[in-house]
Formats: structure tokens, C-alpha cells, sequence
């Protein structure tokens, strides 16, 4: 049964007080006059920007000269090795990197500020846009577009799913063409990622410059916090960094050139030499599937010296499989020979001995000694792990080729 | 024995007609036709023909009238009468005109849209043309997106996925928002309470997106029988649209039978059984193997109503195999093979949950058994409409459970035979709600100052609170996302905000049986407190508050528990008040904090006090809209005088109508909550508020003020229906906990207030 406490006089809310309810934040000092953003973009501006139009709907443009390595340097195979497309013409190559307020999808994340290194023979021009606040997007759209305009090429890490998808959406929601971002793209994660994967943490771009460029960035701000700093100045007219900000997004594209090149030797040079063993397993991989058999034998070569015999025995069985596809039946005998010598427990080396003895070298008794010893293996692996020693099925596989062997042979062989 | 045999022999079992409160036979009706207008494509019109159709029933060709004049509408008609073709023909003349005309369909489940799909196919492939139509949900793999967005035609998707994953996203879809000409919004009357009121600002959203792509869709709904289509349609829609319910299409003859199972325990009043006896009815069905569709209102009561029937299957010496439960959480293909089984035949009867309510296609069943009363007049007609399609006899049966819904429904088959009383309720402007979608669309698109966003006339104050908040900034004249999040992320809508607090039995292992809102929880799932579940006895070992889970114990004791609730309604704003008979009723926001503070242990019988516990919960509060009717004081004294207690009489007053009101409202019992208090400090007299328990408010409150002349009389009847003697849980409560008068006093405060009885000399003079 219900009995009333003591009475509170009764007040009406206003709207404010009940949309207080459903927020998590402390309210607020109150700001409704609007936001005088000069002041805070003083900094930035006194660091040699340039107006393109002025506030609210103008633009701030930062150009410097760079110098480059001649294009020329570049060898036309690395596109292709790296799974990258191709450029097409003879227009600069835009090296570009974007600063956003958040990593969300969707069209309500604000990119703000834009770096773009025009690559032309021999020289190189870094120009900067940056959006002083969101009302000059269409100015700083049409500046964007027009730099990228005419580029034979678009360099990114990432690119392809994180600052072009939000650059066109921005540029939609701007009603400003997004066409210049359609021509041919090299997006130099995923060939960075193939030789970092084993042995970097992680290939977010600030690890890739430590650990494969060997670089420091001396920068007082971390990226994480670009968006933060950018919210400040649009929700409280402060610079809490912009400085910072920009330096941080023109390390970037700077560094993106000396990935650039650093791909470009590992791919087409023998930069590769310097990548720890593993990696350069890996990257034998990736060319010998895209057909550079030669170079990845050269690479697998180099594993030899490891002295982790189990990425030995895995360099051997590479190479093996490489060349049997080749037709080169007795070096991939050696090399499978040579993966048992250096992991003599090595089930997957003895399966595939015994398949190049009974089907490519033809020798009967080896493929089924090799069979035996194979299936012998996996009884002792599975007396450790139990069941869960070998793949699912594996001995009955063996068991069926020991059988199929012993048949071609006339009758069981063995023990007696 | 065929069906009419068999229903000729039903009509004369004694056993069975005992039972029935009304036996209501629907004449078949021929169809209404027109021709083709002139201006249809030949090839659509060649494709129909192929398909048997010749001519367009009247609301069919109304539809394409309306189209063709550029009006919105929303087509109002039964099950099976060919509705799709009202949205069908428009949509592919519109294509077969203009090769990058777009339209989009919005279907509350996916089931059913996959269903559509094949209609739509059919009709496409037989045309021979190059319209591509395409679902889009969760299920869509990513490779296929990008082909959706930049070539499909026809876009069916539902209101989640156009929430979260198509309108945050809208400049990949720009092909279809640039030449949007058509939006469909199917089974309209679906989008009600919470979930409608969401639905309600993503349509908004839409809307305001396709404005700022130059196009402007027209917008064809379908809705099932309600009593304010049009309205409803102007709420959710936010633009007016012509109702469109002349219904051309013909029907068989059809039988609805309205069953009460026989009261086992008349002092309770407790009848057998609902899933029994609804299993028992399906009986000779199967014996003379008529196809049958039995309905269940929950997943557990599906999975009975299947071990029943398998039991009858196998007695009759037939294949169990050939009798299937079907509900949500089947796999697709399950759902398929199900539904193949049943148009060919192979399957002898399906119980289902309310999933194969709406339009998915299982052919033509003959016979429909409901145990229970499916929630709501609109959908009780849909799953009736399960049996028979345009020929032939077929039967639907309702069969009443215990609950307040299903015996006032039962007793009064006038209320479901006659023009609906039911209306869909929506607040699109409830403040959580609006709040949410308004972050949306400024993530969507930037606002202009000015703007307004639905009709809400507080987007400025509010979207000046969202910059306050960093949330948005201001830049130019407009309004910027600046968050770091994505808004649509953290909208739920189709649960509501509230948590529940899970019953788990311990008895034997552990069993979950149920759950209950954190209100009801304070009052009847406290520590020692004995829960009634089922009519069965469990004692409450542990509630764990912050888990939300209660674990309780079967026990037979000689006991019940009655917790005392202390609660405050606060800053109480009216909105709307006016004078009745006896008193006062308004609506308005209320403030609401409850306590349960302490509890007794009661005798049964003899309501003897056995002793008392404290209960040491957290206090709850809750803001919300509410209706309220306040009694003059006045009446406390008179009451006396008759040796009557005004509390009893309020308790039972309060349990009564917040059984009776989802009647009229289309709402979960859930959805209402009522508090009786003898004196409340607000209104300074003995009132009753009725709230709605979504936080905010969805439109309950302010309908219920419209109501209350109709709820009294409902209530009313309800009470001089209940073959109860002191009031059971069907009517004022269970006499065990709201005292043996309560029912008397109920209904002699009901009888005074609606004039039935003199008013005193003494109040008359007061009155002056
Ligand atoms: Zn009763």
C-alpha cells in the first residue's frame, strides 16, 4: 500500500533542467554567444600561413619547398611487387595525410586539416590546408581538390579505408566534386604490413618509422590528441597545440616519403638483407607468389643463417615447394632433406617428402618409409597432446597413403 | 470428416459450446474490381495478367491513383488482401518510366522482408526488365554493399539498419537519396510506444536527408486496423496522408469462435489451462488432417503447445515430425523449410510465436487456434487471418487465458467484432527520445540556425544545450558535429531503457522464470518475500540488486507477504486538468521516487499478521508522464458511513484500470503502471496515477486523460463480468493481497463516479 512523504512544492522544469537528466556531463558554463576563433588561430597564422579568404569561411593554406629523390630512381617494378596500383601519366605524385576529429565512420567526422607533398621529378612542394572552423569547408574542399587535381598517383598508409572515404563524404556533404580522388592510389599499408607483421607490434605508421626507418618524432603532441586540440579551439576558441597539430601532420606525409623509398629498396633492392629473418620469409612469400621466384629462392637463401631452426626448416620447405612447382624435383628433395635436418620432428617436411618420392621422384620404398616414419610422428605428438596432436583426420590420411603405397608395391613390407 | 463436418459436429458438443461466449460467422464476399487505369506500363500489366490478374480490387487501383496524383497514403485492409500491390505497382511504374527512380522499403523484421522480396521478384522477372531490388540488413555481406547503394532500385531494409547503418552514411547511398521517389513503410501500425516514437525521428532523419538531396519521396504506408490510422500516419509519417481503406478484395466464410476455458478454482479464479485446452481444441484438426496454426504468446509457451501436440500426434498414430514450433532465434533456413512444409502440405500444424503474424508467405491454413489473446485487436486479426485467404471455410479460435486482457476480450467479442478501439500511440517528442535522434541528425548533417527538426518547436533551445555540451559547435550559421562518437550507436530502439531483475529458481539447479521491471521488483522479489508465480509458492533467498537477479526457492507455506512501498511523486507539472464526477483528472509530467521500506507476513485465511522484516533497497527514481484522477475527499467519510475503505477501494480502482487500459492503447501491460494514494500531497486528495514507464513518456498519459470515460465503463464491465467473488488477479487483484471488499468497493466508487449512484445530501450541499 502506497503512503505519501513529506510534500515538495511542486515546480516546473524547464527545458533545460530536463535535458540535463539524460546527459552524463556536469553542466556547463553557459556559452551561447558565439565563438570568436581569431585569437586562438594567431599562433598558427604568425607560423608563415596564408589566408585563403578570411572567417568564418576562409581557409589557412602552409607551403613549403621539400626536396626529394628523383622519381626516376624508382624502380617501375616496385608498383606491381608491392601489390600497389600503377600511376598513370606523368602528373605529380600526391603524397597525402588527413588530421579528422575522430576515427568514427559516418559523416560527422570533420576533417580539418589536409597535407599533400606534390612529388614532380626532382622536387617536392608540401602544402598544408587547415579548416579554421567548419563554416570554411567548401573554400578548403576546392583548395584540396585542386592540389590532388591532375596527380598521376595518390600516396596514403591507409588511405584507402580511412582518409579518402572521409574526405569524399566531407566533400559531398560541401557539394564540392570528389573526382581527383578517384585516379590511381598506393596505399602503402598492406606492403608494410607484409614485412613488419612478424616482428613489430603493431603497423600503425609511428611504429613503422621506429622500428623499419629507425626515426624519432620529436613532436610535443601524439596524434591521439589532434582532435581534442582541434575541439578546443571549436567549442572554447582555445589553442590548446595547433602548432603542434600541424607539425605532427607534416612528420607525417615527410615520413610516408621515406617509407615510400624504404619499400621501394626492400621490394626492388636488397634492403631486404636488413629485415630479421622472419620478415624476410615472409616477403620470399609475397614475390614468389606474384612470380619472382629467383628473388624469393635469394631471400630463403639468406634465412639459412638463422639460428632459429624452426624458421630454417620453414625457409627450406618454401623454397622446396617453390621449386618442385618448378620442376626442379631433386633441389626440392635437398631442401626437404635439409628441413628434416633441421627439425627432425617435422611431420609437414616428411608428408611432403613422401608425396614428391611416390608421385614425382617415383621411388616407392622411400615415399613409404618416409609415410611410416611420418605416421610414427604423429602417434608419439598425439601420446603428448592427445587428440589434439596433428590435424583432424591426419592419420587417417596416412594411414590411407601407407596403405595405397603398399599396394603399388605388392603387398605389406615392413618389420619382418 | 472435412472441415465443415467437423465444425457441424463442434456445434453440436455440448463440451465444447459450453465454453463459447460467442460463435461469430463472417459471410464470404465477392470481390470489387476495376480495370487497369489506362496509363499502367503494358508490361506490368502483362506480368499480372501472366499472374492472374486481371483486374485491380478497389484499393489496389486507389493506391495508383494516389500515387499518380502525388499524394502520401496509407492503405488500411485486412490480411491478405492483396496490400503489396498497393505499394508494387506505383513503385515498378515509377521504374519502368524512369530507369534511376529509387524507392525504399521499410519492414519492422527481416523475416518479412525477405518474404516481399519474392512478390517483388516474381513480378520483376516476369517483366523481363532490369530493376534490381535488394535487401539490406545485418545479414548483407560487405562485398555486396557497395552494389546496393550505387545500383539497387528497390532498397528493402528496417528502421535498426536505416538508423545505424544506411542514414550516418548517407553520402555512399547518394544515388538512392538523390532519386528517391518512393517510401514504403509497411505494417505501420507496428511502430507504436517506444519503439514507433524512435522510428518516428529516423523517419525524420530521412526525410531531412533526402531534402538536402533535392528529392522528396511520396510515402505509401500500410498499417492493419486501428482506430486512428490517419492520425497515427500524420505522427509518424510527420506529413498527412490520405487513408486508403477500401477494401476490394474478396474473402471465404470464417468462423470466429471465442472460447473460455472452464474456471477450476472459482475463489481464485483460475480457469484450465490456455496452452492445454488450446492444444486439445487442435485435436480432431489433426485427426482429420486439416492444416492448423496455433499461436503462443511467449517462446516458452510456443515450445509447450508443440510437446502437446506431438503428444496428440502420436497418439493419433502419426508422425510428430509432421507438427513444428516456429519463432524467433530459428535459423533462416530453418524458417524457410518451415515455411515450405506448410504451403505443401507436409506439415499438419505449426505453433508459433507472434513471428508469422505479419505477411510471411505459408500458403492457405484452414484453421487458426490462439491460446491467449495476442496484445492487441490489430494483431489478433492478423493472426486470424493465418486461416483462410480469399475461398473457402475456415475457422479461427480465440482461447482466453486467465489474464484481465484475455477474459475482458472474451466476454466482450463486441470489442474485437466492432470498429477498433485501439489506437497506436506515439511521442516522437518525448525529450530522451528526441534528444537522441536530434544528435543523429546533426552527425548526418550539419543544422542550419532556425531549422527545425520534426515539428518540435525546442530544436534551437536544444540544439544551443548540445553546443553548451561540446557536442556541437557553432560555426557560420550552422551547427557542427564535433564529438568524437557516433550517436546512433547509443540508441536502443526497440528496448526500452528500463532493466529488469531475472527470477531464478534454485529448486533444482537453476532455472530462469521469469523477470519483472525494478518497481515491481522493490514490492515482491525482496529478501524473504514469498513470489507468487503460476500460482505456485517460491521464497526469496537472495535479490541480488546490482546483478538484477533474484534467486528464489519453491516453498509451501501457510503465508503471503505484503511489502510496504513508501513513494513520492514530485515536481509535478500538469499540463491538463479537468472536473468529473467526484473529482478531478489531469495529465501532466510527474517525478517519481519509490522505497520499499518494510514488509508482513499474512495468514492466508485468517489474514492474521505473522510478523514483519525490513527491506533494505535502494530508492528508485523515475521521471515520466502521467495520468492521474484525483476523488474528493469528501468521499472518505461518506465511505465509512457504508463501512467501506476508500484505500481498498483506490488499490482495487488502480490494479482494475491498469489491466483495462492497454485495451485501447495498444500497449504492454508493461508499458502502464499505476500508484493508488489515499492521499497525495500534490493533488491534496485521494488519487490514482496511471504513468507511463518509459521514462519521458510516450503519449500513454495524455490518451488515458482522453480515455477516461471509456476506461471506466470498460472498467465496469470488467468487474460485473469476473465470475470471481472477492476479486482476483483478472479484475481488482487477488483478494489475498487487496482485502476481501476491495472488489465491492471498486465497483460502488465506479458506480458513484459514472452516476450510478446517488450522491449523499451532505455532498450536494458542499458541493454547493
Ligand atoms: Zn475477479
Amino acid at each position: 500500500m502506497m503512503e505519501g512523504m513529506a510534500k515538495r512544492s511542486p515546480t516546473v522544469r524547464s527545458l533545460r533542467d530536463r535535458l540535463a537528466q539524460f546527459t552524463a556531463s556536469p553542466p556547463p558554463d553557459r556559452r551561447t554567444e558565439k565563438i570568436d576563433r581569431r585569437a586562438a588561430l594567431e599562433a598558427l597564422v604568425a607560423r608563415g600561413t596564408q589566408w585563403m579568404g578570411s572567417l568564418p569561411e576562409g581557409c589557412l593554406r602552409i607551403e613549403e619547398p621539400v626536396s626529394l629523390p628523383a622519381r626516376a630512381e624508382v624502380s617501375t617494378a616496385f608498383f606491381a611487387r608491392a601489390g600497389l596500383e600503377d600511376p598513370r601519366g606523368d602528373g605529380p605524385w600526391v603524397v597525402l595525410d588527413t588530421e579528422t576529429t575522430g576515427l568514427e565512420s559516418g559523416t560527422g567526422t570533420v576533417v580539418f586539416l589536409v597535407a599533400l607533398l606534390r612529388w614532380s621529378d626532382g622536387e617536392g612542394r608540401l602544402v598544408q590546408y587547415f579548416l579554421p572552423e567548419p563554416a570554411g569547408e567548401s573554400c578548403f574542399w576546392t583548395a584540396v581538390a585542386r592540389e590532388v587535381e591532375g596527380a598521376s598517383l595518390v600516396i596514403s598508409y591507409n588511405g584507402k579505408s580511412f582518409d579518402l572515404p572521409r574526405m569524399r563524404t566531407r566533400m559531398r556533404l560541401s557539394r564540392i566534386g570528389a573526382e581527383a580522388l578517384e585516379g590511381p592510389h598506393a596505399d602503402l599499408l598492406h606492403p608494410t604490413r607484409r614485412v613488419v607483421t612478424s616482428w613489430l607490434a603493431s603497423s600503425r605508421l609511428i611504429e613503422v618509422e621506429r622500428g623499419l626507418l629507425g626515426l624519432r618524432r620529436t613532436e610535443d603532441l601524439p596524434g591521439s590528441q589532434a582532435p581534442e586540440v582541434y575541439r578546443s579551439l571549436q567549442t572554447e576558441g582555445r589553442d590548446r597545440g595547433l602548432c603542434a597539430v600541424v607539425e605532427h601532420n607534416r612528420a607525417d606525409v615527410l615520413h610516408l616519403v621515406e617509407l615510400f623509398c624504404r619499400l621501394e629498396r626492400i621490394y626492388c633492392g636488397s634492403a631486404w638483407r636488413d629485415l630479421p629473418a622472419e620478415a624476410r620469409l615472409d616477403l620470399a612469400r609475397v614475390l614468389a607468389r606474384r612470380g619472382e621466384v629467383d628473388d624469393a629462392l635469394e631471400m630463403l637463401t639468406s634465412v639459412r643463417g638463422s639460428e632459429d631452426a624452426k624458421l630454417r626448416a620453414r625457409a627450406h620447405r618454401l623454397a622446396a615447394h617453390h621449386l618442385r612447382r618448378a620442376g626442379e624435383h631433386a633441389r626440392a628433395e635437398g631442401e626437404l632433406l635439409a628441413a628434416l635436418e633441421a627439425e627432425p620432428a617435422g611431420l609437414d617436411t616428411r608428408v611432403q617428402l613422401a608425396k614428391l618420392y611416390e608421385h614425382r621422384l617415383k621411388d616407392l620404398p622411400r615415399a613409404h618409409e618416409m609415410t611410416r616414419a611420418a605416421l610414427s610422428g604423429l602417434h608419439r605428438q598425439r601420446e603428448w597432446a592427445g587428440a589434439s596432436g596433428g590435424r583432424v583426420g591426419e592419420d587417417q590420411a596416412l594411414l590411407h597413403r601407407l596403405r595405397r603405397l603398399e599396394r603399388r608395391m605388392g603387398g605389406p613390407r615392413g618389420e619382418h | 470428416m472435412n472441415l465443415q463436418q467437423l465444425l457441424g459436429h463442434l456445434r453440436e458438443s455440448p463440451g465444447f459450446t459450453r465454453n463459447v461466449t460467442r460463435w461469430h460467422t463472417l459471410e464470404a464476399q465477392g470481390p470489387r474490381c476495376v480495370a487497369f487505369p489506362a496509363s499502367t506500363d503494358p508490361r506490368l500489366r502483362r506480368a499480372l495478367e501472366a499472374r492472374g490478374v486481371e483486374k485491380l480490387y478497389l484499393h489496389q487501383a486507389r493506391a495508383l491513383e494516389l500515387a499518380s496524383e502525388g499524394r502520401d497514403q496509407v492503405v488500411v485492409t485486412p490480411t491478405a488482401s492483396g496490400k503489396t500491390l498497393c505499394y508494387n505497382l506505383p513503385v515498378l511504374q515509377a521504374c519502368l518510366e524512369d530507369s534511376e527512380a529509387r524507392a525504399l522499403y521499410l519492414f519492422p523484421t527481416k523475416a518479412l522482408s525477405q518474404d516481399q522480396m519474392n512478390e517483388l521478384h516474381g513480378l520483376i522477372e516476369a517483366m523481363e526488365v532490369d530493376i534490381k531490388t535488394y535487401t539490406f540488413d545485418g545479414d548483407t555481406p560487405a562485398a555486396a554493399r557497395r552494389t546496393i547503394r550505387s545500383s539497387g532500385h528497390v532498397v528493402v531494409t528496417n528502421p535498426d539498419m536505416l538508423h545505424q547503418g544506411i542514414l550516418p552514411h548517407h553520402t555512399a547511398w547518394v544515388k538512392l537519396f538523390e532519386n528517391l521517389r518512393f517510401l514504403v513503410v509497411d505494417e505501420l501500425h507496428h511502430y507504436r510506444g517506444v519503439f514507433g516514437s524512435h522510428v518516428a525521428n529516423v523517419l525524420r532523419r530521412l526525410l531531412r536527408i533526402c531534402e538536402f538531396y533535392g528529392s522528396r519521396p511520396l510515402i505509401i504506408a500500410c498499417s492493419a486496423t486501428i482506430a486512428n490510422p490517419a492520425d497515427h500516419a500524420a505522427r509518424l509519417l510527420g506529413r498527412s496522408a490520405v487513408v486508403n481503406d477500401e477494401n476490394g478484395a474478396p474473402r471465404g466464410r470464417k468462423h470466429l469462435i471465442f472460447y473460455n476455458p472452464p474456471v477450476v478454482n472459482a475463489e481464485l479464479g483460475i480457469r484450465r489451462s490456455v496452452i492445454k485446452e488450446a492444444a486439445r481444441l487442435a485435436r480432431p484438426f489433426l485427426e482429420t488432417g486439416v492444416q492448423v496454426i496455433l499461436f503462443g504468446r511467449s517462446r516458452v509457451r510456443v515450445e509447450l503447445l508443440l510437446t502437446y501436440l506431438k503428444d496428440s500426434m502420436r497418439s493419433l498414430k502419426r508422425s510428430a515430425d509432421r507438427v513444428r514450433a516456429y519463432r524467433g532465434g530459428y535459423l533462416p533456413r530453418e524458417r524457410r523449410e518451415i515455411e515450405r512444409g506448410l504451403r505443401e502440405g507436409e506439415i499438419l500444424a505449426v505453433a508459433s510465436t507472434n513471428a508469422l503474424e505479419l505477411g510471411i508467405d505459408i500458403g492457405q491454413l484452414d484453421v487458426c487456434i490462439m491460446a491467449g489473446y495476442a496484445g492487441t485487436v490489430a494483431s489478433t486479426w492478423q493472426q486470424a487471418g493465418r486461416a483462410g485467404r480469399r475461398r473457402g471455410e475456415s475457422v479461427a479460435i480465440l482461447v482466453a487465458s486467465s489474464a484481465p486482457l484475455d477474459q475482458y476480450i472474451i466476454e466482450h467479442p463486441e470489442f474485437f467484432l466492432e470498429s477498433t478501439p485501439e489506437q497506436a500511440i506515439i511521442d516522437p517528442d518525448n525529450l530522451s527520445i528526441l534528444l537522441s535522434h536530434l544528435k543523429c541528425a546533426a552527425f548526418e548533417l550539419p543544422f542550419a540556425e532556425g531549422e527545425r527538426f520534426g515539428d518540435s518547436s525546442a530544436t534551437s533551445e536544444m540544439l544551443d544545450y548540445l553546443t553548451e555540451h561540446r557536442v556541437l559547435s557553432r560555426s557560420g550559421d550552422r551547427y557542427h558535429w564535433m564529438a568524437d562518437t557516433y550517436p546512433a550507436e547509443d540508441v536502443s530502439m526497440r528496448s526500452a531503457v528500463i532493466e529488469n531483475v531475472v527470477i531464478v529458481d534454485t529448486s533444482r539447479g537453476r532455472e530462469v522464470i521469469g523477470e519483472t521491471d525494478l518497481l515491481s521488483a522493490q514490492l515482491l522479489l525482496h529478501e524473504d518475500a514469498i513470489y507468487l508465480h503460476q500460482g505456485r509458492q517460491y521464497h526469496v533467498d537472495q535479490l541480488d540488486w546490482d546483478r538484477k537477479e533474484a534467486y528464489v526457492r519453491r516453498v509451501q507455506v501457510n503465508y503471503y507477504t505484503d511489502a510496504q512501498l513508501k513513494s513520492e511523486i514530485h515536481a509535478l507539472d500538469c499540463f491538463e486538468s479537468q472536473a468529473v464526477a467526484h473529482g478531478e483528472k489531469a495529465h501532466g509530467e510527474i517525478g517519481l521516487i519509490t522505497k520499499a521500506t518494510m514488509f508482513k507476513k499474512i495468514k492466508l485465511g485468517t489474514h492474521e499478521n505473522l510478523g514483519a522484516g525490513r527491506i533494505h533497497l535502494p530508492e528508485l527514481e523515475h521521471h515520466t508522464t502521467s495520468f492521474w484522477w484525483t476523488l474528493d475527499e469528501s468521499l472518505d467519510e461518506r465511505m465509512r458511513g457504508e463501512g467501506l475503505n476508500l484505500g481498498d477501494g483506490l488499490k482495487g480502482l488502480a490494479h482494475l484500470l491498469g489491466q483495462v487500459a492497454p485495451l485501447f492503447l495498444m500497449a504492454d501491460p508493461g508499458d502502464l503502471r499505476s500508484i493508488p494514494m489515499v492521499r497525495s500531497p500534490q493533488t491534496g486528495g485521494p488519487t490514482l496515477f496511471l504513468y507511463d514507464t518509459y521514462p519521458g513518456g510516450v503519449g500513454f498519459a495524455r490518451r488515458l486523460f482522453d480515455l477516461h470515460a471509456v476506461l471506466q465503463e470498460a472498467a465496469a464491465q470488467r468487474l460485473r463480468d469476473c465470475a470471481c467473488a472477492h476479486g482476483c488477479p483478472s479484475c481488482v487483484g487477488s483478494s489475498l493481497e487487496a482485502g476481501s471488499l476491495s472488489k465491492a468497493t471498486a465497483a460502488w466508487l465506479l458506480a458513484l463516479t459514472r452516476g450510478e449512484v446517488e450522491s449523499s445530501p451532505r455532498e450536494r450541499m458542499q458541493r454547493g
